[in-house]
């Protein structure tokens, strides 16, 4: 018997690691491909994810929800705790109070001296959290929405309160979400109420750091920190955060999004950026903010530019 | 019907059931902060286990779509890994019948041998290919928590099989030893 085992072993060994190095071959183009031409092979991550989670989130749903109560109840155990603390808080937020009614009653005031008519195309879609990224390597989460719902590559994402993160990888029925903690989270914001310009970037913990900001001096912690819609990433003035100084004395961001708890989030519809395509037909806007004015252009043009700023 | 047939797609439905269910738990959306901590690589603990201990069960091809698979859902640069999880389970079906002879710790030692050279071949390799850096730090602790996961893992899979190893000299259907 030991013999005719051997016999069987020569027989099928070499098909074997013929099989094996097949196998190894294929993965390892895989892996090349992706590595060469990345979009290609993260589509199909999309497509897969796209038939695959939806499909089980009858199994997956009741066990996110058990955890949830698990956590809920935990949150209890702590309540007198959180009592005091509420208290604390709710003696600040009294003063806060005035000071919202006072600052609403005087915007009120200067939007109506601007005439400032807020932007009505800016509206949202919500989506429901079906997973994470299932890895602390990457901060990610996947929606139920996806291109079957209009979404698109690159809208901005937030929860209730504050920026979460901007779409990446559209699915028919889900989309991913790049949260702003990934490591390959860029973000362009804006400090208030110091107006300094930065980069938010990402880098796989809680507080990301701000980036290339201009003068690191005029930004203090408790500063807030909303999207500045410099490249047309994203939409300005989406809150995301208020700068806190980090234990390595980097200035980092706390984000205002509740990511302990991303259930729902809203995906802001993007307006495509206007290009101004045939300057034959349309007056462009005063340059004098960039440059003193051409002298070539019509007396007639620029009277009407400058009427109508 | 042929035994041996019936045999292989059972235990593969098996595996396939096992890492489906290890993927989606990795993915309920629990973990949306980023987190110190990572769970172990349970999938990996399961796949050397059951090559060590019912080679015979396992088909390859599974096992490397599954941990593809794996990689597509978990955001992980797809192919690498399965790539290597493939040569480790090739060795360790290799050297299947004199790790099950020799008793259950000479069996974990050798899988650990396996899995530390498995994480740091693909923690160079990462170093080297990726376009972006991973924690060493969380790669070499889930390398810990999947060597100390592992003796679960077999346990399991031993529960599973039942404690009677396939006697020398059993053939399957088509009258060839398993």
């Amino acid at each position: 018997m030991a013999k005719d085992r051997s016999k069987t072993e020569d027989y099928t060994a070499p098909v074997r690691r013929l099989l094996i190095g097949v196998l190894v071959f294929v993965f390892l183009l895989i892996f090349l491909v992706w590595r060469i031409d990345s979009p290609r092979v993260e589509r199909l991550r999309t497509e897969v994810t796209d038939r695959l989670v939806p499909s089980f989130s009858w199994a997956m749903a009741p066990v996110t929800g058990l955890a949830h109560v698990a956590s809920d109840f935990r949150s209890y155990q702590r309540i007198y705790d959180q009592n005091q603390e509420l208290k604390r808080e709710l003696q600040q937020m009294k003063a806060w109070k005035e000071a919202a009614l006072q600052l609403e009653q005087e915007n009120a005031r200067l939007l109506d001296l601007n005439r400032v008519r807020l932007d009505p195309k800016f509206t949202h879609v919500t989506g429901v959290v079906l997973a994470d990224s299932g890895t602390p390597f990457r901060q990610s989460v996947l929606l139920n929405v996806g291109a079957r719902d209009g979404i698109q590559d690159g809208w901005a994402t937030m929860d209730g309160i504050g920026l979460v993160g901007r779409i990446s990888g559209v699915g028919r029925e889900t989309s991913r979400v790049i949260l702003l903690t990934d490591a390959a989270s860029r973000v362009p914001i804006v400090v208030q109420p110091s107006g300094q310009r930065a980069l938010l970037s990402g880098d796989n913990t809680a507080r990301p750091p701000l980036e290339l900001i201009e003068d690191a001096d005029q930004v203090r912690p408790g500063d807030r920190v909303f999207s500045s819609g410099d490249g047309d990433v994203f939409p300005a003035g989406i809150l995301v955060g208020e700068v806190a100084r980090g234990p390595d004395r980097r200035l980092r961001v706390r984000l205002a999004a509740d990511y302990e708890r991303l259930e729902f989030l809203r995906v802001i519809r993007a307006r495509p950026a206007e290009e101004i395509r045939d300057p034959g037909t349309l007056i462009e806007p005063p340059r004098a903010a960039f440059g003193p004015v051409a002298p070539q252009q019509p007396a007639s043009l620029l009277q009407g530019a400058d009427a109508d700023g | 019907m042929d035994r041996s047939l019936g045999y292989t797609l059972a235990w593969q439905t098996a595996y396939v059931a096992f890492a489906m269910v290890i993927l989606l738990a990795h993915l309920v959306p629990l973990e949306t902060t980023p987190r110190s901590l990572i769970a172990p690589d349970i999938l990996l603990a399961m796949t050397l286990a059951w090559a060590t201990l019912r080679p015979e069960a396992l088909l390859i091809v599974v096992v490397g779509v599954m941990f593809l698979l794996a990689d597509l859902l978990l955001q992980r640069p797809p192919g690498l890994w399965p790539a290597l999880v493939i040569i480790a389970v090739e060795i360790l079906r290799a050297r299947s019948d004199d790790l099950r002879d020799a008793g259950f710790f000479a069996e974990w030692a050798w899988v650990s041998v396996v899995i530390v050279t498995l994480f740091v071949a693909n923690m160079i390799l990462s170093v080297i290919l990726l376009p972006y850096e991973l924690s060493e730090g969380l790669q070499l602790l889930q390398m810990a928590f999947t060597l100390l996961v592992y003796p679960l893992a077999a346990g399991l899979l031993r529960l599973m099989f039942g404690t009677q190893r396939t006697a020398t000299g059993t053939v399957d259907g088509r009258g060839r030893p398993i």
